[in-house]
Formats: structure tokens, sequence, C-alpha cells
């Protein structure tokens, strides 16, 4: 079967002229996307003092690796909140996955009465939120989930935009035919989604898996709120506590009396060690990444009734 | 009797949805009673349920004096992010699924998705490093090369509205093809070899197979960013144009507003009021849509 | 038919579900929103203190403790320290819990309205908001709780810090005893003073430095004149007195001090924003000034001539550490001891609090014992810092300031003047400091407190008008002709005229009552 759409591929493949012109809009699109990258690797590697000077550049004006350096002997481990947030997005995207994927299933089916209502009882929730307070009131007072480990991974484990695309997929990909097939050869729900309907739906689980993921690698505000406690910094707190606080000091500098508010921007690192940690942040995903995208690219569509 | 026959089938579903629905009691249900307190005027004394009523008055700020140029601009940006967001999203799909380089696609596909994966508070420094009035690198590039008067880009208002589409679909556009390209990837090849058969040309191949097919996963998007359309995102609209003053009439918005007016001044209620406001819009448009929507073609309707 | 049913079926057993789930969480929604009701017990605790404070009668108390500052490793390490100390004194031991400063905004809100146990909380004009805060009865009164536990703080604290904490009658917080006026002043590089032969006592006011900036422009076209910029252009160095920030109403402190006006009509801040206008287009002023977030990074470059801060004594000293450079602190206004001056940094009790007096009994050692606050600012003798005398000290060995693993802000807490001296300090800072407090005038509004309450929904309107236009004026960026009165006008459509009604209100009903 593969060989065979792969000839059909090459048969039914874009003109020569519309390849190239593809080539060259993504190519530069990719550009626009690359060179912001470039800069903030450029100030991560530029002399502190030109950076002053100067401002940003593409290319360092004085180069120098102060910044690396000050970031691996910084205060808290970055190789710790590394493996925070490794934890942290692994345990939850499989967690977001499979519940998303468990409710979506239900209300994908037609035989399930109820599903209109339980469908709206999710959609609601993104349209809805009762705000930050009441948020962190339930969490912290009701449950207690400060400086625990869940905080950074229950929060967002259900969210119900992946449910919809899960459910979306579901309702244009699976026949019920394969479904009454199955019901016809006696298995239970259970068996029907877990065996068969997800392993039919690898791509939209590789693609909320890395949406979920993402989300839970770029999340800070979840540790802001929550954990106290250095060791459990995920990695991009870690960058965003610094960010934030320097542009608060600076806005509060006028009425906490400017002197107290240098000493206390002086405690934190310049500017060209702040983007050499969006590069320390980032890097690794960004190279990964393409490491992760073979569900995408290689055509895997398993069929529907193919199986 | 027919209640509990249908009770005993459902289970099924019951529990394989339950885990998830206790999660969405807990953080998305329960956080929703506290929003009442955007009806009151609360005191530490008195607590979220014994502080005294206060009706509408929470709500009262959002609608005066500059109320039209704020909600103009919110839902003018959103409406250009959606409609813009959804075309260049798909069309990068479509480019890279067709790209005849699969080795290209993936490396198109990865750096396209980066600006992602960086902070709105980093995106405000890159862009700073390109428009600033003496050591930008635009205004560098215009007085050292081309020789013409450097820009005041923060204090020249006709710019940004386009600035902001561009970085808005800059930061997200890769992200949201991603989801485009997997619903591409998952149609079924058969359907693209009989229309092969019967001759049909790549265009006609995407006009009656890749867009039907991608129908619905436009319309759930485009729904559920309509619930939005009534906030935005102060990351791109406060921090990227470092709340220049000048700008305000191209970039305050509904959420930029609030805090402008409200910093430090530990209104939880009126806070609390500007959400249910947003919220209660968006749910409308919403069901509004989706009713619409439901209308032309049951299934493709969100609920 | 069958749809319809099926309908109705749906619903119920969506419903019933929900209920379901809801019930098993049910009990606990009451205790958060019962919590915070119930915190309402009086400023009289729960727990008796022993009349003559004696150790032996006391219970063991943690006092819960926020303030704001950036993470210290070594923080348990120091507390429990601390703590030995502290139980010998007062039977008490305390949990410190510091909110960094990018958190600030979001989660002192958030730590407030959880009804969370706090004893202890760090609260000034800036975060943690004071005054919002008393208005929504967030903070204890500690009048009486100061006469009984605390009677050294009122011998170590100025009257002023007292008056600018008190809202009709009733004191609200502590304020840390460090420089208690503010002075607009100009910080000058000496590298050009010395190149070009400058004379410093010639500066009285803000316009006289004009003819060095233009010695620095024609000569100096690399650095920057006058260095602003970013938001330390809230401090305009005029003779107003403002109520609120963000807000027009002022007194004007030369003027009639009953009166409250809008200090945007008044020719002097009018001519004002025409001389930063002419010095922006003549080049005098940082072009970036009105979007450069803090003009202070580019400070070490020296390529500045003067900048604006608020003068404290040895004021250039605590800049010239870091930057490398030789420095001069010129005021360019009298000391005035205001509302804003006064509430820069306080601690307060909140409601939330089961043992105020012990609260109060720390506060009294934080003003008073200079082991407990210097174990608080330094750490532990020999791990983190060493003495070089009785007064100094230095860091330890093998410390520098990248790799210390303790600090802390004292500047947010107690009697400042506690601290010991760091090496290098001038001997006399201390000194200094005392005298400059003494030499201060209280501003004409020095305890009068405006409650926004009544015209919040015009405060945010005029809020956003102001941000449109007065930044970007303060610093000359834009055309003064031409928006100066646009500003005005859209901020009198916006109410700025109400609220200066309403604060002319309260302002003469609190004179009257004085």
């Amino acid at each position: 079967m593969r060989s065979a759409s792969a000839t059909t591929n090459r048969l039914n493949s874009i003109s020569k002229l519309s390849n190239l012109s593809f080539h060259l809009i993504l190519g530069f699109l990719s550009i626009l996307c690359l060179l912001p990258m470039l800069l903030i690797l450029s100030v991560s590697l530029t002399d502190e003092r030109a950076l002053n000077l100067n401002g940003f550049q593409f290319w360092p004006e004085t180069f120098s690796l102060e910044s690396y350096r000050y970031i691996f002997a910084y205060g808290y481990s970055v190789a710790n909140a590394y493996a925070v947030s490794i934890f942290v997005t692994l345990a939850g995207t499989a967690l977001c996955v499979l519940l998303s994927a468990m409710y979506a299933y239900s209300i994908s089916r037609n035989s399930f009465g109820a599903r209109r209502a339980f469908t709206f009882i999710a959609v609601f929730t993104l349209l809805y939120n009762g705000g930050l307070i009441s948020f962190y009131i339930v969490c912290t007072r009701l449950f207690d989930l400060h400086n625990q480990i869940y905080a950074l991974i229950l929060p967002y484990a259900v969210n119900a935009f992946n449910i919809i695309v899960f459910r979306t997929y579901f309702l244009t990909n699976i026949h019920e035919s394969v479904i009454e097939a199955a019901k016809m050869d006696g298995a239970s729900e259970y068996r029907i989604f877990f065996n068969i309907v997800l392993r039919m739906s690898l791509p939209v689980v590789a693609t909320v898996g890395l949406l979920s993921s993402i989300t839970y690698w770029n999340d800070w505000m979840l540790a802001m709120l929550f954990i106290d406690d250095p060791g459990l910094y995920p990695l991009q707190y870690l960058l965003m506590r610094i960010e934030n606080s320097v542009t608060a000091i600076q806005s509060v500098a006028g009425s906490a009396g400017a002197s107290y508010a240098q000493a206390e921007l002086d405690k934190l690192p310049v500017e060209s060690a702040r983007m050499a940690m969006v590069i320390v942040a980032i890097g690794p995903i960004a190279l990964a990444y393409p490491f992760f995208q073979r569900f995408f690219i290689q055509g895997l569509n398993l069929g529907a009734v193919k199986g | 009797m027919l209640f509990f026959k249908r009770l005993k089938r459902d289970v099924p579903f019951v529990v394989l949805l339950s885990p998830a629905l206790v999660l969405m009691t807990v953080f998305s249900y329960l956080p929703m009673f506290a929003g009442i307190v955007a009806f009151k005027d609360f005191n530490y004394l008195d607590g979220f349920f014994g502080s005294p009523w206060a009706g509408w008055d929470n709500f009262k700020y959002l609608f005066q004096m500059d109320a039209y140029y704020i909600t103009r601009n919110t839902v003018l940006y959103n409406v250009a992010f959606i409609f813009l967001g959804l075309v260049v999203s798909v069309a990068l799909a479509i480019m890279l699924h067709e790209l005849i380089s699969k080795r290209f696609a993936k490396l198109y596909q990865s750096v396209l998705f980066f600006p992602a994966l960086i902070s709105w508070v980093i995106v405000s420094y890159i862009v700073y490093a390109f428009l600033s009035i003496d050591k930008g690198i635009v205004n560098n590039a215009l007085t050292g090369w081309f020789g013409v008067e450097a820009v005041e880009w923060y204090s020249e208002t006709v710019y940004w509205p386009y600035l902001i589409v561009f970085i808005s679909i800059w930061k997200s556009a890769g992200y949201n093809a991603v989801i485009y390209l997997a619903t591409i990837v998952s149609i079924d090849p058969e359907y693209y070899e009989s229309a092969v058969l019967d001759g049909a040309s790549k265009w006609k191949q995407f006009q009656y197979i890749t867009l039907p097919m991608l129908t619905p996963v436009m319309i759930i998007l485009t729904l559920l960013a309509i619930g939005k359309i009534f906030y935005a995102d102060t990351g791109l609209f406060y921090q990227v144009p470092r709340n220049s003053g000048v700008l305000y009439p191209v970039t305050n918005v509904i959420d930029t507003y609030i805090l402008n007016g409200l910093k430090g001044q530990g209104q939880i209620g009126m806070t609390a009021a500007a959400g249910l406001y947003q919220s209660f819009v968006g749910l409308v448009l919403v069901v509004v849509t989706n009713l619409i929507v439901r209308r032309r073609s049951k299934e493709n309707a969100l609920f | 038919m069958v749809n319809k049913s099926r309908g109705t079926y749906s619903f119920v057993a969506a419903l019933l579900a929900l209920a379901l789930v809801l019930s098993a969480c049910g009990n606990g929604n009451d205790n958060a929103a019962g919590t915070a009701g119930s915190a309402s017990t009086p400023a009289g605790s729960t727990q008796p203190a022993s009349s003559d404070g004696s150790v032996q009668e006391l219970e063991p108390y943690e006092i819960n403790w926020y303030y704001v500052d950036g993470p210290a490793p070594d923080l348990d390490l120091v507390l429990a320290e601390v703590n030995k100390y502290l139980t010998d004194k007062i039977n008490a031991t305390l949990k410190i819990t510091r909110i960094d400063w990018g958190d600030v905004e979001t989660k002192f809100p958030l730590v407030m309205a959880s009804g969370e146990k706090i004893d202890l909380t760090f609260t000034s004009n800036w975060a943690n908001d004071f005054r919002p805060n008393v208005a929504k009865k967030a903070f204890l009164e500690l009048n009486d709780l100061l006469e009984q536990y605390g009677q050294d703080i009122k011998k170590v604290l100025p009257q002023s810090f007292i008056d600018g904490a008190t809202i009709n009658g009733k004191l609200y917080a502590l304020a840390t005893n460090k420089e208690i006026a503010e002075q607009p002043a100009y910080l000058i590089n000496n590298a050009f003073v010395e190149k070009y032969g400058f004379e410093l006592s010639a500066i009285k006011s803000y316009k006289d430095i004009e003819p060095m900036l233009k010695t620095m422009k024609e000569n100096e076209p690399d650095s920057f004149g006058l260095s602003i910029g970013g938001l330390t252009t809230t401090m305009v160095p005029l003779s107003f007195d403002r109520i609120l920030e963000g807000v027009p109403g002022s007194v004007d402190k030369n003027g009639d001090t009953t009166k409250i006006i809008n200090e945007f009509e008044t020719a002097e801040m009018q001519d004002y924003f025409a001389t930063m206008r002419n010095w922006y287009q003549t080049g005098y002023i940082r072009k970036d000034a009105a979007t450069v977030a803090n003009p202070a990074e580019d400070a070490k470059t020296g390529k500045w001539f003067a900048r604006t801060v608020s003068y404290t004594p040895y004021a250039e000293l605590n800049f010239n550490r870091d930057w490398n450079l030789s420095l001069s602190a010129v005021p360019i206004q009298q000391p005035m001891i205001t509302t804003g001056s006064t509430n820069g940094a306080m601690l307060a009790i909140p409601r939330s609090s089961e043992n105020p007096e012990r609260v109060m009994m720390f506060l009294n050692l934080l003003y008073t014992d200079s082991k407990l606050y210097n174990m608080l600012a330094y750490g532990i003798e020999g791990t983190h810092y060493v003495k070089t005398d009785d007064n100094t000290v230095e860091l330890a060995p093998g410390v520098d300031p990248s790799n210390r693993k303790y600090a802390s802000s004292t500047w947010e807490y107690g009697n400042m003047f506690l601290q010991h001296l760091f090496k290098g300090d001038p001997t006399d800072k201390w000194a200094k400091y005392e005298a400059f407090n003494q030499s201060a005038v209280p501003a004409p509004t020095l305890g009068f407190s405006f409650d926004p309450q009544p015209v919040m929904n015009e405060i945010t309107a005029v809020r956003n008008a102001w941000n449109q236009y007065i930044p970007a004026l303060a610093v000359g960026s834009i055309d003064t002709d031409k928006y100066v009165q646009e500003a005005i006008d859209k901020m009198k459509r916006a109410g700025s005229d109400t609220i200066i009604a309403e604060m002319q209100k309260q302002y003469d009903a609190w004179l009257a009552s004085k």
C-alpha cells in the first residue's frame, strides 16, 4: 500500500513551477521566523558593554561567552529546571491526550444520548472562565496544590479545545461502519476506543500531543502561582521570572526609589545573559522538533476502512 | 424502563469521559462561582459571599468615554487575525504538504514554528531592536543604505495596524498550520487516487477534496476564535508597542484599557466584571454563529 | 417524538452527572468562601498574650510574612538561626515568603484575596497597594497594638511616617525607617564636570542645567545630555504635590495649600513641557526617551551627563558602586515629606492574622533589635558575611555579588538605620540620613488620604487619557503646542474635573477635622 500511494504521489505532484514558488514563499517566511532567533543568539554572545552602546545587532560587536558562563553558574540549576520541565511536559501531554481523547470519543458517538449536553459542558469552559482569583482560591484553599508538582500538570490536563479537535477528527474520519463491525464482534466501547479508534487516530494524537506539549513547555503561569520551591521551577518560569522582574522593577523605579530599584536590578542577570537564557530554554526544543515531525510529513494516513 | 436501558448503555461513555469531567469541574467550573464578585463591592471583612451587592456598578467603566474605540480596535483586530490567520495557516499547510522534497518541508515546518516558542516579552525586545529610533536596525538601514530619514516608529500610528496583524500572524501561523496539516495528512489517499484517474487537476483536487475535508476544522477553529473576539493579548498590545501613549488610537484595546486604568487599584470587582463582559459577548456570538452553521450543515456545528 | 425524549433524557443525564461531581467537591467550596468571610474576627485576636509579655507564658506562634524580593538559596538556613533567636525572645518563629518582583502585580492580589492566614505583609503605593487595601478593609488597625506592644517603635519612627499611613485617624501600616522625604535631583557625571569646568552649585532648579546641556551637545555628540525616560518620568521637578498617581489634581506647595488644582493648566507646568520639548528637539534629551524601558541600562558606558533621581544622602554612592563612575547628586527642589514619600515601603497586618499582638511584638524588635535586623539583612556571620568592625560588614571570603546565597531588601522593613554599614560606605551615612529627615518639611497634604471609590470610573478613563499623552510630553517627544491642550481636554472629557471636585470635597473635610 505504501508504494502504491508513493507512486500516486509522484504522478500527482504539483508542477515544477508551483514547487519552486512554494519553495520561495516558504523559504522567505522561514527567514522571517529565523531572523529573530539569530538576533537573540547574537545578543547572547555579545559583550554587555557593547550591547549598551549599540543595542541589538545581528553580528556581535564584541564577542563574549560570559553570559553562558554566568547561566551555568547561576543560582538555581538550569539542569534541574530542564528535568522538571521535561517531566511535566511528558506526563502532562500523555494525560491530556488520553483524557481529551476519551471525552471526545464519548461525545462523538451517535448512540450516546447525552452527547450534546456534554459537548456544551466542555465548550462552555472555553467561553467563560471565572477569573484568576477564583482559580487561585480553588487550587490553594480547596485543594492544596501549593508547591506540588501536580500543580504544574493537572490544570492543563483537560482542555476543551483539544477535545473538540479530537471530536472533529473522530466524526470525519472514523466511519460508523468500523465501529458497527467491531460491535458485531462483541467488542465493548472501551475495547473499541482503545484498540481501534485510538490506533486509527495517530495524526490527531500527534497533533494534540504537540499542541499540548507546547502549552506545558511554554507555561510559566502555573509555576508563578503555585511553586515557591526553587527545586520545582520549570525552565520557562526560571526565564520569565527574571524577565518579568526586570520589567516590573523598571516600572516601579519612580515610586520605590531609583537607587533601591537600581540595586534590585543589579541582582538580576544583564540583557545578554537573559537572551542566553532564552536560547537555552528554546534551543533544545527547537532542535528536537524536527524529530517529532515525522508523524505529519511521512503521510502517516493509515486510512479509515483499510485499517 | 427505556430510561434505564439507555442509562446502562451509556455507562461506558460516562466512564470514559469522567476523568476529564472531574478536572474540568475543578479547574473551570468551580472557579466560575466566584465570578459573582463582579456584582459585588468586595471587601475583606465580608469576604466573597458577604460583601454588599453593587448591581451593575462595576461594569459602568467599560462603557464610558473610550468604550467605542477600544471595542472597535479589539473586534477589528480579532476579525483580521481570524480571517487572515486562517488563510495564511491553511495556505502554509497546503504548501508544506505538496512540496516535493519532504526534507525541506520538514525544515520549513520546524522553522515556521519557532515564533510560537518565544514569549511576548522577548518579542517586544526584538521588535524594539528593529524599530528603536536611534539604534534600531530598520532606521539604521533607512539612513545608512537608503539615505532617507529615520522614522519614529513608536510615534506614528499609521504603521501599527499592519505591524500588529503581521506580528500576530507571524507568531501563530506555524502553530495553526500544524493542525491543518494533520487534517490534510489524514485524508484518505483513495480520494486523490480516484480523482487523478478521473483526470482532475491539482487545483480541482484542492477544490473538491482538500477544502471540503478541511472545512470542519476551519469552522471549529473559527468558532472558537469568535468566542474570544472581545479578548486581546496584552503581550501583543501593551508590551510590543511599549505602551506608547501616542499609539493608543490604534493599539488600545479592552484588555489594555483595563490594565492602564486599574493597575494597582486592587479593584477585584471591576476586573471580574470585565472578564464576565468579555466572556458573555463571546458566548453569545458563538451560540449565534453555531446556530447559523447548524442550519447550513448540521455536522459542522460545535454543539 | 424520539428526538424530544432523547433531548430531555440527555439533559437530565448530564445534570445528574454534573451534580454528582459537584456534590463531591461541594463541601470544600463553602470553606474557601467561609474563611474569607469568617476572617472577620476583630482586631482583638483569639490568643490572649500575657500582660507583661513574659516569654514563658506565650504560646508558640508562626508569623507568616510576605514581602517582595528575589529568591535566596540560603533563606531557610538563615531563618533557622533567626527563629532560634526569636523563639527565645517572643516564642515566635518566622515563615518568610518572598514574592518575586515580576510576580508582584499578579500574585499579591491573589494571595491577599485567597484568605490564607498571613500575619505580615509588605504594602506600599506601588505594590499590594496600600490605600485600596485599606478601603477594602484588608488590614488591621494598629493604633492600640502600637501603644501596647510597639512602644519602642514610636520612639524610633518619625511622626510623619505614622501620619502618612494614618487614614481617618487609624494607623494601618508601619513604614520602614529610611529617608522620609522626596527631593528631585540631578545625578551628574563628574567626568564632564571636570572636562568643561561646570559649576554645580549654580544648579538650583531644573532649568539651570541648560547651558551645560548646550556644551554637551556641541562637544559630545556621542553622549546623552539628559538621560531620562521610561517610567522615571513620573518625577517632575516642580512644586506640585499630586494626590493620586496618573490623575490630575495637586496642591501647589508654593501657593494656596487649601486648593486642589489641575496642575496641567498652570503656567509652571506648561512652561515645563515647553522646555522639555525644546530640549528634546535640540537634542539635549536622548532620542529614545519615550520608548526606552530603562535608561539606566546604558549608564555604565558613561556616555551621559545628567539623569533624574530622588535625592538621598550619599545618593551618588548607591549608583557609582556598579557603574564605576564618579557622580554628584544635585538637588533641584526642597525636600518634602509627602504621602507618596512615606508610603514607599511599609508593613501591614492583614485581617487574616490570628495573633496580631505577637506580630506587633516582632515588629517592635524589627525596629530596635540590631542583632535580629542584621541577621535578616546579611545572613549568618561567617557564612555570608564577616564583620570588619563593630558596625561594618563585608562579604565572607569566597562570596561575591554573583554567587551570594543570601541577600535581603532591607529597605522594605523595620528600622534601616540599624543595618550595619557595608564596607566602603561612609561612616556617617545613617547620621546624614537622620539629619536629612529632620530637615525635611511636611507637605500640606501629608496625612490626607483620598478615597478613590466614588470616582473610580472616571479614574480609569482619565488614566488612559493620561498614559496617552503625559509620559511623552514629560520627555518632550511630542509637540507641546498641539498636544498639551488636547491632553487637558481629553482628561476633562474623561472626568478629571469631577475627580478634582471630589478630591477638594474630601480635602476640605480633612482640613476641617485637623
